[in-house]
């Protein structure tokens, strides 16, 4: 018995001309956590369909557990005992969570006949495989994420899975459930079970997995224990390039710390968040984080006319404002730069210069109509100044890349020359040179006297391009480092 | 879909407008004088009207990403009021119909048609029923109060307002309806095609949730689409009040699926978000050609029409289909 | 025992079947005539065929989206075999078997669009039912017929007979409920007891995830509208049957309230969610409606409206329901971990 439980050879894979995949390698030991990293486009999906069998390589070999295979089907795969746990969780919301624990187990049996008792005894076994205590007749649309999660693997390990895939898995996870599915994977590994993990959060990598591989515009750009790689290599490998960790902050120049504040909450009330006070100065750059369950979100929606407040107030330049709606919002120079690019900030199939314009129709007008042109030439101004990459803007904006479909989302907002901008994620899923672009956009706003509020989980990010920071846990305000203090340690310990 | 387009001059009209000219040729060709003469021409633009502006209506919903089933209802009930209040101002004096009736009838008529619409929008855009449930209850709702208005029977045109359709404009030749619709299919294109608000509603059709984010105001778009609905709705009525001289309650009720196969061979995608008006009016064209030549053919009964058009419709949408696919592929 | 009480609580279908006998209850307070046994025969009788049609829309609103073609599938295959056992002579069952088959084609047809092309259900459905119209009127010329002789067993077939009394003329319940009650048990065992039922729901429910658990999504999809052909042709052959007579004019139209009725009965348009209690409890509320505005002094003129403001109502609640329970989802997301 091999070392190894997976060995891809050479594993080729285009579509239409594009390479996918080039020449990859992958290696993963039995019984280990293996962690697979990479930037949004590298080929992490395209390996793991190949892996699961669901889009077969074009060349290449994969070697499972002694065996080599030119290509697997989902079918073969599943009976290798590779299961692959995707972000979107694969179960029926419409179904119980009895039917969702036993239904891949009913189904690999060929049963054609479906009985409730044979199904219970199949669940109740199933939720012992991970020690879980769920309501069985539950319909697992009610329950929350983590659960539906925990399903899905307690899913897999009875599937007597041998190699698990989690893609991504602890995106939409409060940090009390991350640290339950890692005792769950641990426990896995002293099963005996193999995991492959595919995630872009380094702290946790290191917190986790035993190997790292990093892929790049296809290729595998490094293999090798996660011990022994820095942030600096970790970085390096995944971008390519190098970038200088001083952080340009030039802080005192810009933050006007005589003026009236730009925006401030005073014991702020909505969905999901209370009693939040802040004040926020015209050319900082105001972070407020915390895990998912912080209400850092709901925050973001209620500032911007969203959702409701249903207490305290808002105060634009000193004068208390009353935010109902987004066009409050816009009237009194809010803006806001969405968690969800793809479904809240983008019209995808539209042209990227309506995506640019979209806010400010009624300027281009020509009597009553539309002035094409002059929407046109704005649109060009813009694409030209955030340096978004595209020949034409015309174009729909879903050709571009996440990192210029965020700048497009930006200059929308740019355009209203807001005079507080609020960014829920800013980076999420954007390549680290487009990341790196936008922080200094920021940067260069705020000096020109806007507020700028960065909402963000990603601690180094907040360390990185942050004045202060606001923390939040559990809809509460737990507290605000600033200056020095503010680092990734003291940060972390704020947010437990 | 690309995002490349010059307002109006798109794709779907062009393609309408081959269509069209092709479907001339060939029953002028095969029917001769019998197609090509004013008279037919003259009965072809009369009894688009009976349609035509409701096929504008629905592509109005359709691009919201909605549909609007109850257009027909809403067309019966504004004639079933009008007639109603006109007929209200019949005395002695005036026992044909007051002009101050009429005038007071029609407008009375365009205010239902717009309280139904708006009827369909809130449901729609604030309960968030979906469209088809909605306009599936309104029709009913619509269908029922024409019903009760009429007591079971259709209403009446008073005397004065029957000659509004039939008179001839520009040289005595132009029917009036088809004027009416010319002009609301020119205005409607230009503002769903040029203006803010034209482009609002198709971004609400394409994504929802995104439009909210940019500051748009769903509940207004979608409403005044549907208001505007309603509005061309009520014109019908009025127009076939005239016509027919009477209203019925269920009058119309095979146009459904006629102004669907319209909105769609128009450029309307059943999911929202494209679609111009000057395809859809083109594409109104073309049905009442195709229907005005199996008309003429006298083996092909009325009834086969409707297969024809549930067959169109598959058939168009297959071809849109393998084209995309081949246009994606490149 | 707390638990199983709240989850029924919670279920659309408790409320309907209240409703239903808070109404029944209304009327016969006022007339006097609800609970007499000739008007509850006639319900039964009434709702038969809509029950039958319910199914078909059960089915495919759950699964995939709407489907409207029922009525008109029904109607054309029914005035076929009536004519061609007029002028055939042909037996019974023979009939039956060809009416099945043109069903099934019509339901191959509906579900070729719908899972090859990946069609919207309303349309393509929309454009066969138009299709069968089409051939129904135009080359059958649609002219009422009456019931060929093979069949006047079945049709004069009553289970049930209640005689004439002072109150109420007589009433009869005829044979089709008996297939009716057997066709909702064959659904539902096979909804709730086969994995090909279940697959329906699942389907509905999330399709990415039908097709990763091995189901085979498009397969069963197309078979859902073969079968919706074939309920189709049974509801209409029952309901010519009980009419005595096919005028495939009587089916046109008819999707709509059926769809109503299993709206009203918790089936969500979009997908995933209904059952065959509520289409029943629906299906019955509504044909309460129909029959009984009569008897509390309602002019017969006032049906529609009544029956649209009940879909609006219905529809508006249920909209309502959907849009509080995603943003409880999403407070609970939230309190998840915390």
């Amino acid at each position: 018995m091999s070392d190894y439980i997976l060995s891809c050879k050479g594993i080729n894979k285009s579509f239409g001309g594009v390479h996918a995949l080039q020449n990859v390698d992958l290696h993963v030991k039995r019984g280990e956590v293996h962690c697979l990293a990479g930037e949004n486009g590298c080929g992490k999906s395209t390996i793991i369909k190949a892996i699961s069998g669901f889009q077969p390589q074009d060349s290449g070999t994969i070697e499972f557990d002694g065996k080599v295979y030119t290509s697997l089907n989902p079918a073969l795969s599943i009976d290798l005992g590779i299961q692959v746990i995707y972000q979107d969780l694969s179960v029926f919301p419409n179904l119980t969570v009895q039917e969702n624990l036993a239904i891949n187990t009913v189904l690999s049996n060929k049963e054609k006949i479906y009985s409730r008792k044979k199904q219970r005894e199949i669940a109740r076994k199933v939720m012992q495989t991970l020690d879980l205590d769920l309501d069985l007749d539950a319909r697992v649309e009610q329950l929350p994420v983590a659960s539906k999660q925990l399903i899905a693997i307690a899913r897999a390990i009875y599937a007597k899975a041998q190699f698990l895939i989690l893609d991504e898995p602890t995106t939409a996870l409060t940090r009390k459930e991350v640290d339950r599915l890692f005792e769950i994977i641990r426990g896995l590994k002293e099963q005996g079970l193999t995991v492959l993990f595919v995630s872009h959060k380094l702290d946790e990598m290191y917190d986790i997995s035993d190997s790292i591989t990093i892929m790049r515009s296809g290729e595998n750009v490094y293999s090798g224990p996660m011990a022994t790689l820095t942030e600096d290599e970790f970085t390096h490998y995944m971008t390519g390039r190098d970038f200088d960790n001083v952080n340009d902050k030039h802080a005192e120049d810009r933050i006007q710390k005589q003026a009236v504040p730009a925006m401030e909450l005073v014991n702020l009330s909505g969905p999901g968040f209370a009693h939040v006070s802040f004040k926020v100065q015209p050319g900082e750059i105001l972070g407020i984080t915390g895990q998912l369950g912080s209400g850092r979100s709901e925050l973001c929606n209620t500032l911007f006319g969203i959702e409701k407040a249903s207490s305290g107030q808002i105060l634009r330049d000193g004068k208390a404002v009353k935010i109902r709606s987004v066009q409050d919002a816009t009237m009194n120079g809010i803006a806001l730069v969405p968690e969800d690019r793809l479904t809240e900030g983008l019209f995808l199939p539209v042209s990227i210069m309506e995506n640019i314009t979209v806010v400010n129709f009624d300027q281009f007008k020509k009597g009553l109509l539309l002035d094409r042109k002059a929407q046109e030439g704005n649109s060009g101004e813009w694409v030209q100044q955030i340096h978004v990459k595209t020949d034409d803007h015309l174009l729909p904006v879903q050709t571009l890349s996440g990192g210029n479909q965020q700048k497009v989302v930006l200059a929308k907002w740019l355009s209203t020359s807001p005079k507080v901008l609020i960014l829920n994620g800013p980076t999420v899923g954007v390549d680290i040179g487009a990341k790196y672009d936008i922080y200094q956009l920021l940067r260069d706003l705020a000096s020109t006297g806007v507020a700028v509020l960065v909402a963000s989980d990603d601690l180094a990010e907040v360390v990185r391009l942050c004045d202060r920071t606001i923390v939040m846990r559990g809809g509460l305000m737990s507290g605000e480092i600033a200056g020095r203090d503010l680092t990734a340690e003291r940060l972390t310990e704020a947010i437990m | 879909m690309t995002a490349k387009r010059k307002s109006g001059i798109n794709s779907d009209f062009l393609r309408m407008l081959i269509i069209l000219i092709v479907l001339f040729i060939v029953a002028g060709v095969t029917r001769g004088s019998a197609f090509m003469s004013v008279k037919n021409f003259q009965t072809m633009g009369k009894q688009l009207s009976e349609y035509g502006l409701l096929a504008l209506g629905l592509s109005m919903a359709m691009i919201t990403g909605g549909i609007d089933l109850s257009t027909v209802y809403i067309a019966n009930l504004c004639g079933a009021t009008s007639a109603l209040v006109m007929q209200a101002f019949v005395s002695e004096a005036n026992p044909d119909g007051s002009l101050t009736g009429i005038l007071i009838g029609c407008a009375v008529g365009l205010l239902v048609g717009l309280v139904c619409g708006c009827l369909n929008g809130i449901l729609v855009s604030v309960v968030k029923v979906p469209p088809m449930l909605a306009t599936l209850g309104t029709y009913e709702l619509f269908y029922g109060i024409t019903i009760v208005l009429g007591k079971g029977k259709p209403i009446n045109a008073v005397n004065n307002f029957k000659s509004f359709a039939k008179n001839d404009v520009l040289f005595d030749m132009v029917p009036r309806p088809f004027i009416i619709f010319v002009v609301s299919a020119v205005i409607l294109s230009i503002v769903v095609g040029k203006t803010a608000f034209g482009r609002r509603i198709h971004l609400v059709g394409v994504n929802e949730k995104a439009a909210a984010f940019a500051g748009i105001k769903n509940v207004a778009v979608i409403t005044a689409a549907y208001m505007i609905s309603g509005l061309l709705s009520a014109m019908t009525g009025l127009i076939n009040l005239s016509k027919i001289a009477s209203v019925k309650a269920d009058f119309g009720s095979s146009y459904v699926m006629m102004t669907i196969l319209i909105a769609v061979l128009g450029g309307c995608d059943p999911n929202g978000g494209y679609g111009e008006i000057p395809g859809v009016a083109t594409a109104v064209l073309v049905v009442q050609v195709i229907s005005a030549y199996l008309n003429s053919i006298p083996q092909i009964n009325n009834y086969y029409r409707q297969a024809l058009y549930g067959v169109l419709l598959l058939g168009f949408m297959t071809y849109k289909y393998f084209r995309n696919k081949a246009k994606s592929s490149r | 025992m707390s638990k199983k009480i709240k989850r029924l609580l919670g279920k659309n279908e408790l409320y309907v079947a209240i409703i239903i006998l808070v109404l029944a209850i209304t009327i016969h307070m006022q007339s006097g005539l609800f609970f007499l046994p000739n008007n509850l025969v006639d319900l039964l009788r009434s709702i038969i065929v809509n029950s039958i049609y319910a199914l078909c829309a059960l089915l495919a609103f759950v699964s995939t989206g709407a489907d409207v073609s029922f009525p008109m599938i029904a109607g054309m295959s029914t005035y076929i075999i009536f004519k061609l056992g007029e002028t055939t002579g042909l037996p019974a069952f023979v009939l039956v078997l060809i009416a099945l088959a043109i069903g099934a084609v019509c339901g191959c047809i509906n579900g070729f669009f719908i899972v090859k092309f990946r069609f919207n259900s309303l349309i393509v459905t929309l454009s066969t039912s138009t299709i069968c119209y089409g051939i129904a009127f135009g080359a059958l010329k649609g002219v009422r017929i009456d019931v060929p002789a093979q069949f006047a067993d079945f049709a004069n077939w009553n289970i049930l007979k209640v005689a004439k009394t002072e109150k109420a003329l007589g009433a009869s319940l005829h044979g089709a409920f008996l297939v009716m009650v057997i066709l909702y048990l064959l659904v539902y065992l096979v909804l709730n007891h086969t994995m090909v039922g279940r697959a329906v729901y699942a389907i509905g429910g999330d399709e990415v995830s039908a097709r990763r658990a091995g189901f085979k999504v498009d397969q069963i999809r197309f078979g859902i509208f073969v079968v919706n052909g074939l309920l189709a042709v049974i509801g209409g052959l029952c309901y010519a049957c009980m009419c005595k007579n096919c005028s495939p004019m009587e089916y046109y139209g008819g999707e709509m309230i059926v769809i109503a009725a299993i709206v009203l009965g918790g089936v969500r348009l979009t997908g995933g969610h209904g059952s065959l209690t509520g289409c029943i409890l629906g299906t019955f509320l509504l044909a309460m409606v129909q029959n009984s505005l009569t008897m509390v002094g309602i002019s017969v003129y006032y049906q529609n409206v009544f029956i649209g403001i009940i879909i609006i109502l219905g529809a508006s609640v249920a909209a309502i329901q959907a849009t509080r329970s995603m943003k409880i989802k999403s407070v609970v997301d939230k309190e998840g971990g915390e």
